[in-house]
């Protein structure tokens, strides 16, 4: 077949014909799921760049992930973009979830989806956009609706660039000052180059034959695409065992597979009890082993991808913080037996893993980091010691809560609050040596990367109210200021200041040196669990002054389960 | 029964005191936090962490620490995790005061090319240059304690004195131009504005004879006003040329205003013209209206006050100068991190305000500045500055200095902090010297070995001793269980 003059002109040549709507999860894309597209800062598998693109795009929702558009898979449907552009701009696919912003700038009432078109010549939206940027030009801090409207824009620009292929750029032809490849759109200027007038005709043909429904065609040149693309790329062209890895990350979604493996484990532990089944216990305990090994496959090939530590943003600090949790538990369950740390373990695993997935404010893609992070051996050892630290305090936190809740229901088992207590303190023990030697350790690289050790940034000063107040819960313990209630009711309030740490610092002051991290959003949901928590501990001491009045019906002390 | 000094060594050794004064650090930490995110970093420093009363605090921990160490002396294997921690605590707080107290934070910014001992260091400054090439920086602390007008500060070394007539704590600095009223010497000053269909209206005074205010550049066109003193002078400077784009203004020596304009694509005119006037030029529909003339102008610099931001470091200070010696005196305004020429009796003469500085023992050259990119985006990858380093004592050397890889030098470090765009670039370092790092690091390493110790270590020693008590330790867990369930507590 004649190579044609360029992409544009099949694009052209395309205008009329139909697209056949395939739904399945074509094999037939493989090879150009590994066709490395340069964006973000970095090199992805186009799986990666499609998925994103379309959960950013058509906006994803709890437990579905967005990652399908019109029951097309990711990757096919920015195949489809290319064939049909036209037809796609009046496809209703731009979701809009902020209701103030739908009001606001006067988009039709009664749906939350919206096409290119209708956006993209919208006077209202238009307008909001237009002092939005003169906003930002002039450093004014955004109001959350302004924020919105800022990335619904550039999630439009997204899907322009979509359309017309120059969001698209997997040329590796570095052009301009930053290296940027070109773009599918700019394909067609390329000259000279071999494998890049091959990698042109096959880019045309591959389209073509996506319109026609030639699925084996399709396959046979995206496969083409790939090899001349890597040829013309030689030695700069990432290698396709890194793109393949970075595919089958996104295939088994390892972090999704362990809540629900964590899921099953929780219920079948929860149920152990009741039946008094050790069977039960040890399916649920090695269900909690398989989860934990889910998440470490799954933070290893995190790791390989970025080629870094897991742990340099929220997401990442959130699951780190479930594994943890879940492997401190194990340790317990491998020393003291009696499958409750391993039970409320895989509760907070599922709970934490599910947010993961979840919550938009956790951003589960792979980012560049800013210079400050890069390459550092402090950094890497600050963070992990840490986010350990607040690992060991999240389950301290749940068996502070299985302690106040046995107050409630139970308050005559006094042997299994002992064995509850144990496992609570020995969790702070952990949590305090960690978060101490991780804050340290951060006052180390803080030495070393900006000259001081300390500063008293609001960062830094939340590890140490944290930590500050865990060593007087435990100085307090030790000098029986604070017994099994009173451990309880602190490892709960100690959590919040954790919280605070964590994620406050970096959403709610937004202050200071640590501000590659900040951001916003969430604030009602953390205030909300703070209110909870809150209620939960009044509750707790009204029981207790409750049952002291009582004459406590004490049943006959058990030993501690080991 | 027991002598007034040992209830209050048992108090200060207390666990009980410790839990207090923990808690009571934690409250005023997270008290701080918030009150920086409410009024900025300078003024919690101050505040809280730099204050008399945390200082306090922190001496009470240590004291805390210190007694209650020392009063289970003898230490027994029991307290090796103990004594470890606490100790590590107490080096760590001592290093930190060392650091404190014998150290220094600063910053060096230097443009490419540049060679620089100049050394800046965070509190305020006046400083004074006058005309025989005396040079003095004085401490001042205007943002804390600000001066009353007419507060006198002595210049060292010279018989000279800095008079302090107003100081602003937020001021907007502006030019005010008038005609020279009788004993004033002016200049010919005109003041302008630029339009035109694609450019947003933006406007400047020119005054002929003044260096830094008789030409302008708005992109590829200049702008300049020259007094002519003859007919011969004027008819030079009306003179256009094909070799630049310019519009040059010229006071005749009738008081008219006349002007030239040159052009590369030599379309040239000249012409007269009177303020409200807008004069026409060829490029690309650009307009030029003459707002005011003024045939003998003065300038005056003028303060504004702003209301105040609600961040100390969002401030931008001002103070109105007059410098005296020798029988002459001038005065003027200065910004935060801005200086002024004066002129006494005809002699150059300068006043600053800004930061305080002092001398390194060595010179810093920055050879060259580099920041990159991740490939295909916006986002900064790294920086690095390579500077030479001419020190009379060591010689000279190279060393590359980056996010991450700092410069050990004599004491000094130099860390890459951030830069200013540019051409040349601007590097900024951030120095500090801290002497008590050592002692940091020390505390920090027995503080880890401490608490590993304490939380791990001790249990498995004592596991070990607990086995042989095991018979006894079992009714013990019972009593026990008894005593602490719910409802005993209170």
């Amino acid at each position: 077949m004649k190579a044609l003059n360029g992409l544009g002109t099949v694009l052209l040549a395309l205008g009329g014909v139909a697209v056949p709507a395939s739904s399945s999860s074509p094999g037939e894309l493989d090879a150009l799921r590994l066709v490395a597209v340069q964006d973000g800062g970095r090199m992805k598998p186009l799986d990666t760049f499609a998925r994103e693109s379309a959960r950013r795009i058509t906006g994803a929702k709890p437990f579905t992930g967005g990652e399908r558009v019109r029951r097309l898979d990711a990757v096919e449907w920015i195949l489809a973009l290319l064939a049909r552009p036209e037809q796609w701009r009046h496809e209703p696919v731009v979701r809009v979830a902020h209701a103030g912003l739908r009001q606001e700038v006067g988009l039709p009432a009664g749906r939350d989806r919206y096409s290119f078109d209708e956006l993209a010549s919208h006077q209202g939206f238009l307008r909001a956009a237009e002092a939005v940027f003169e906003k930002a030009r002039l450093d004014v801090p955004l109001s959350p609706l302004e924020q919105e409207i800022a990335a619904l824009h550039q999630n439009l620009s997204l899907l322009a660039g979509l359309l017309s292929g120059q969001a698209l750029r997997i040329v590796p032809v570095p052009s301009g000052e930053d290296g940027a490849w070109l773009s599918v759109a700019e394909l067609g200027q390329v000259r000279g180059s071999e494998p890049l007038l091959r990698s042109r005709e096959a880019a045309g043909e591959m389209v073509a034959a996506y319109a026609r429904g030639d699925r084996q065609a399709l396959a046979q040149w995206a496969e083409r695409l790939r090899a001349s693309l890597g040829e013309a790329g030689g030695a700069a062209y990432p290698e396709r065992a890194a793109l393949e890895r970075e595919v089958r990350y996104n295939r088994t979604k390892p972090f999704r597979l362990a809540w629900v493996v964590f899921l099953l484990a929780f219920l079948l532990l929860l149920t152990s009890f009741p039946l008094r089944s050790r069977a039960l216990g040890w399916a649920g305990t090695a269900l909690a082993g398989a989860g934990l090994l889910a998440t470490t496959y799954g933070m290893v090939l995190r790791t390989l991808i970025s080629g870094r530590a897991p742990v340099t943003n929220m997401y990442e600090t959130v699951v780190f913080v479930a594994w943890g949790a879940v492997l401190l538990a194990l340790v317990f369950e491998l020393f003291y037996g009696g499958r409750y740390a391993s039970t409320c373990a895989s509760g907070l695993a599922v709970l934490a893993l599910i947010l993961a997935d979840n919550v938009p404010i956790l951003d589960g893609s792979i980012a560049p980091l800013v210079p400050v992070l890069r390459d550092n051996m402090w950094l890497t050892l600050h963070v992990l010691t840490i986010t350990l630290g607040y690992a060991a305090f999240f389950l301290a936190m749940g068996l502070g809560h299985l302690n106040l809740g046995l107050f409630f229901i139970a308050p005559g088992r006094a042997a299994l609050l002992k064995t509850l207590s144990l496992f609570l303190y020995r969790s702070l023990q952990v949590g305090t040596f960690f978060l101490a030697v991780g804050t340290l350790l951060g006052g180390v690289w803080a030495s070393y990367s900006w000259g001081r050790f300390w500063g008293w940034d609001p960062k830094e000063t939340w590890a140490l109210i944290a930590l500050l107040g865990y060593l007087a819960v435990l100085h307090a313990r030790f000098i029986g200021w604070l017994k099994d209630f009173g451990m309880a009711v602190g490892s709960i309030l100690g959590f919040l200041l954790v919280l605070m740490a964590w994620y406050g610092v970096n959403y709610i002051l937004g202050t200071g040196l640590h501000s590659y991290g900040f951001g916003s959003g969430g604030t009602g949901w953390i205030a909300g669990f703070v209110a909870f928590e809150l209620l939960v501990i009044v509750l707790a001491f009204s029981r207790r002054a409750h049952l002291a009045e009582a004459v406590p019906a004490v049943r006959p002390a058990l030993r501690p389960s080991r | 029964m027991h002598r007034w000094w040992t209830v209050t060594f048992d108090g200060l050794a207390s666990v009980q005191l410790a839990v207090i004064t923990m808690s009571a650090l934690a409250v005023a930490c997270i008290a701080a936090t918030f009150y920086e995110a409410w009024r900025g970093t300078a003024a919690t420093q101050r505040l809280f962490y730099g204050s008399f009363w945390f200082s306090l605090l922190l001496g009470v921990l240590a004291v805390n620490i210190l007694l209650s160490t020392a009063k289970r002396y003898p230490w027994t294997r029991h307290h090796v995790g103990f004594v470890l921690a606490h100790a590590g605590i107490l080096i760590l707080l001592g290093g930190s005061l060392l650091s404190l107290h014998g150290g220094l934070d600063g910053r060096v910014a230097v443009a490419e090319g540049d060679t620089t001992d100049r050394l800046e260091l965070p509190g305020e400054a006046l400083h004074v240059g006058l005309p025989d090439g005396t040079h003095a920086v004085l401490p001042v602390a205007f943002t804390l304690h600000p001066p009353a007008p007419g507060t006198r500060l002595a210049v060292p070394g010279a018989e000279a004195a800095l008079i302090v007539e107003e100081y602003q704590p937020h001021v907007r600095l502006g030019d005010v131009w008038a005609e020279a009223v009788e004993g004033q010497t002016g200049n010919p000053a005109l003041a302008f504005t630029l339009g035109g269909h694609h450019v947003e209206e933006q406007g400047g005074w020119l005054m002929a004879g003044d260096p830094g205010q008789a030409h302008a550049e708005y992109g590829p066109v200049s702008f300049a006003l020259h007094a002519a003193r003859d007919a011969g002078e004027l008819r030079s400077l009306l003179r256009v040329s094909r070799e630049e784009n310019r519009l040059a203004f010229v006071a005749a020596p009738d008081g008219q205003l006349r002007y030239a304009i040159s052009t590369r694509q030599g379309a040239t005119s000249t012409g007269r013209c009177t303020p409200g006037q807008t004069i026409a030029t060829p490029w690309m529909g650009l307009t030029v209206r003459v707002d005011r003339a003024l045939r003998a102008a003065v300038r005056h610099r003028v303060a504004t006050r702003l209301p105040l931001p609600r961040r100390e470091e969002d401030r931008t200070p001002g103070v109105r100068l007059r410098l005296e010696t020798g029988g002459a005196s001038a005065s003027q305004w200065v910004g935060f991190s801005e200086s002024a020429d004066l002129l006494l009796n005809g002699a150059p003469a300068h006043v600053g305000y800004g930061r305080t500085d002092t001398t390194l023992p060595f010179r810093l050259t920055l050879l060259d500045f580099k920041s990159e990119t991740y490939p295909g985006s916006r986002m900064a990858a790294t920086y690095q500055s390579r500077v030479r380093v001419d020190d009379s004592e060591r010689g000279t050397s190279v060393h590359q200095i980056s996010m991450n890889h700092p410069l050990h030098y004599r004491g000094y470090t130099f860390f890459q902090a951030s830069f200013i765009e540019g051409q040349p670039a601007t590097s900024i370092l951030s120095v500090s010297r801290a002497p008590g790092l050592p002692f940091v690091y020390l505390g920090t390493l027995l503080i880890g070995v401490g608490v590993l110790w304490m939380s791990f270590f001790k249990r498995w020693v004592a596991r070990r001793q607990a086995r042989r008590a095991l018979a006894a330790r079992a009714d013990a867990v019972g009593g026990l269980t008894v005593a602490c369930a719910p409802g005993s507590h209170s």
